[in-house]
């Protein structure tokens, strides 16, 4: 994984995409974070590869997502050709066999310590929409895909803008509630590569990430983020906010039963937005009691039952 | 109207009391029951009150079960499979915490108004079962002395016992070691006439024992400041718990010569250890059991007797008397300010 600097990241991002697409990009993962907690302090880099690009909202991606793409690749941005589906598609080519778009910068050795690729992905059509969904991007050269998940219009929702940069970035409370709702319980599959040299599960690195925000955030009191979260689950799931909102916890109390679970999760945030601190697990497990006693019980209380 | 009567015989059941009676019903209460075995034991109790003359009711009051609900539902039903329907209709079980009442059957409107004076009732007496005799002197002592700071004037006996929770000799043993410090009235009323500095010191030396004190800290994680602990041991709005140490120390003297607030030193008018356990997650699930010689964060003491003596001030969550916030100032190390507290609480007749 590259090392990048949160801050010169954003600003390159926010040059290169065109004026008038910069209010539709919510970036968000371990970037947004990375900006939120220590974007001020060009010592701290963040080890990632990929800058997820949200495009938002839904009736605007599609435009925004062709305007941008254009100019990236007029400029000289060289597309990821890793895995699956890279090759373009056209108008018969099923939309969840389209390449995403990712992009890394001119110029950059895709090899290089400090190489990173910009991906865009957009928030999903309808609160209804559930697993991954694509939308199709045609370019005059071929058509890509927008990849969507159903916890990224949480992701997106009410980002906070990334300075004078023009472009927003997700707010690290709703990070953390989209991690906790994708992951209700700790499942068995494992990331495709290697994190920090182990094979982790998904569910562990993403609940680990949520630790890792809690951390970062060092609140005295976690409260405020139940509100947070309430209003942004009845916003982006008017129909099943309150049962997505009890079992919002689930995962994460399952996570801190396991000990094995729960020194994986350590083991990512170690390896990754943790770096530079280095908590012990007692102090990771610390941080998770307070998040769950003020947030996710706030929360589950908040519920008519 | 009936009135409420406690600890009540009941003469067609020899053997058989309820621990109060209002009119038909018949109140039995378990403090902190653990223990299903006594649990069947109390539901047969009631159910045999019942059972024995028509018209009465029975109710089970178990005041903050260690019990899991679902396990306590599972006991009420089985009672449901033996015994008889015209029985089981007169038959309650209340399940009592800090949040909410949980009713298993039906509970007559005159029978819920009287609830909560039978369960303060019943805890009282269950204080006095559960405090060993040894800290009778320095209980009565304590309360002697509150009255003394309080400038309150002379007690009788019969008003220490009821504020101290032990018996006339026990009273009295403990007034004849204090005689020389000590004023009789010839009414037989008696007050601290000036400070009894051996006992005191010797209460000093004993009181992280006859307090019970626990001490906290978030060993591994940054500690959440004395004020933000503060302002969330407030929302709990516990009326059972004080605030004493630092913070209990400036409310009655809010000039004491300290800046900040090291630790928050709480006092508990309660034996229930789930309790204890749910307040401390609530003010920060990070705090645990300090270690030796580890700064706490949160210290909590217990007082056992009848009366807590609690300051209330206004809508503010109670302090409690200037005596303990003096033996926190002890317990924390902070003995210029005790003495500096010592000073300007008690009357003129200084140590």
């Amino acid at each position: 994984m590259s090392q990048i600097s949160p801050f010169t990241v954003l600003a390159e991002v926010s040059s290169a995409v065109p004026a008038a697409c910069r209010e539709n990009i919510v970036v968000i993962g371990s970037l947004a974070a990375g900006y939120h907690f220590f974007g001020n302090d060009p010592s701290k880099a963040v080890r990632t590869k990929d800058v997820d690009c949200v495009l938002a909202p839904f009736h605007a991606a599609v435009g925004a997502g062709q305007t941008i793409t254009r100019q990236l690749l007029d400029e000289g941005w060289q597309r990821r050709t890793e895995g699956d589906h890279q090759s373009l598609g056209n108008e018969t080519t099923p939309v969840d066999q389209l390449p995403a778009v990712r992009l890394y910068p001119p110029g950059v050795d895709p090899d290089s310590e400090k190489a990173w690729f910009l991906e865009l992905l957009t928030v999903p059509e309808s609160p209804e929409d559930h697993g991954r969904k694509w939308t199709r991007l045609p370019l005059a050269e071929g058509h890509f895909g927008l990849p969507t998940f159903r916890v990224l219009s949480i992701t997106a929702f009410n980002p906070l803008p990334a300075g004078e940069l023009g472009i927003s970035y997700a707010r690290p409370e709703m990070m953390a509630l989209a991690n906790l709702l994708e992951h209700p319980e700790i499942k068995p599959e494992r990331m495709s590569g290697l994190f920090a040299g182990r094979a982790i599960k998904r569910s562990n690195k993403d609940l680990g990430r949520v630790l890792a925000i809690a951390t970062l955030a060092d609140l005295d009191d976690y409260r405020p983020w139940a509100t947070a979260w309430r209003d942004a689950l009845k916003a982006c799931f008017p129909d099943e906010w309150q049962t997505l909102a009890l079992r919002a916890g689930a995962g994460l109390r399952a996570l801190m039963a396991s000990q094995s679970d729960f020194e994986e999760a350590h083991h990512t945030c170690l390896n990754g937005l943790l770096a530079s601190q280095s908590p012990s697990q007692d102090s990771l497990f610390a941080a998770g009691e307070r998040l769950l006693v003020d947030a996710v019980e706030t929360l589950e209380d908040s519920i008519p039952s | 109207m009936s009135s409420l009567k406690f600890e009540t015989a009941i003469p067609d059941l020899p053997g058989f009391h309820a621990d109060a009676v209002l009119g038909n019903s018949f109140f039995e209460v378990l403090i902190e029951p653990r223990d299903l075995r006594r649990l069947r034991a109390s539901l047969m109790n009631v159910a045999r009150i019942v059972a024995g003359k028509g018209g009465r009711r029975g109710l089970l009051i178990l005041d903050e079960p260690t019990i899991t609900e679902d396990r306590l539902s599972l006991e009420w039903e089985a009672l449901q499979s033996f015994v008889r329907p015209e029985v089981l209709d007169h038959l309650a079980m209340i399940i009592h915490r800090d949040s909410q009442d949980i009713i298993f059957g039906k509970l007559l409107p005159a029978e819920a108004e009287n609830l909560e004076e039978v369960i303060q009732h019943e805890r009282q007496q269950s204080f006095k079962k559960t405090r060993r005799p040894t800290e009778a002197f320095f209980d009565i002592l304590r309360v002697l002395l509150i009255h003394w700071v309080r400038k309150s004037g002379p007690l009788t006996s019969k008003e220490l016992s009821k504020e101290t929770g032990f018996t006339y000799p026990t009273i009295a043993n403990a007034l004849e070691k204090l005689d020389p410090y000590l004023r009789r009235h010839s009414d037989r009323r008696v007050e601290i006439s000036s400070f009894p500095r051996d006992a005191w010191f010797k209460l000093v030396a004993q009181s992280e024992n006859v307090r019970e004190t626990r001490a906290y800290a978030a060993h591994s994680i940054k500690p959440r400041s004395p004020e933000a602990l503060l302002a969330r041991l407030r929302e709990l709005g516990r009326s059972d718990i004080a605030i004493g140490g630092i913070v209990g120390a400036r409310h009655y003297l809010p000039g004491l010569d300290l800046a900040g607030t090291p630790r928050l030193d709480l006092i508990m008018h309660s034996k229930r250890p789930g309790g204890e356990k749910e307040i401390l997650r609530r003010l920060d699930p990070a705090l645990k059991p300090a270690e030796r010689g580890e700064p706490p964060q949160v210290v909590i003491h217990s007082i056992y007797r009848p009366v807590s003596f609690f300051e209330k001030d206004g809508k503010e969550m109670p302090y409690a008397d200037e005596i303990e916030c003096l033996l926190d100032l002890h317990e924390a190390r902070l003995e210029s300010q005790a003495l500096e507290f010592l000073d300007k609480v008690t009357p003129q007749t200084k140590p």
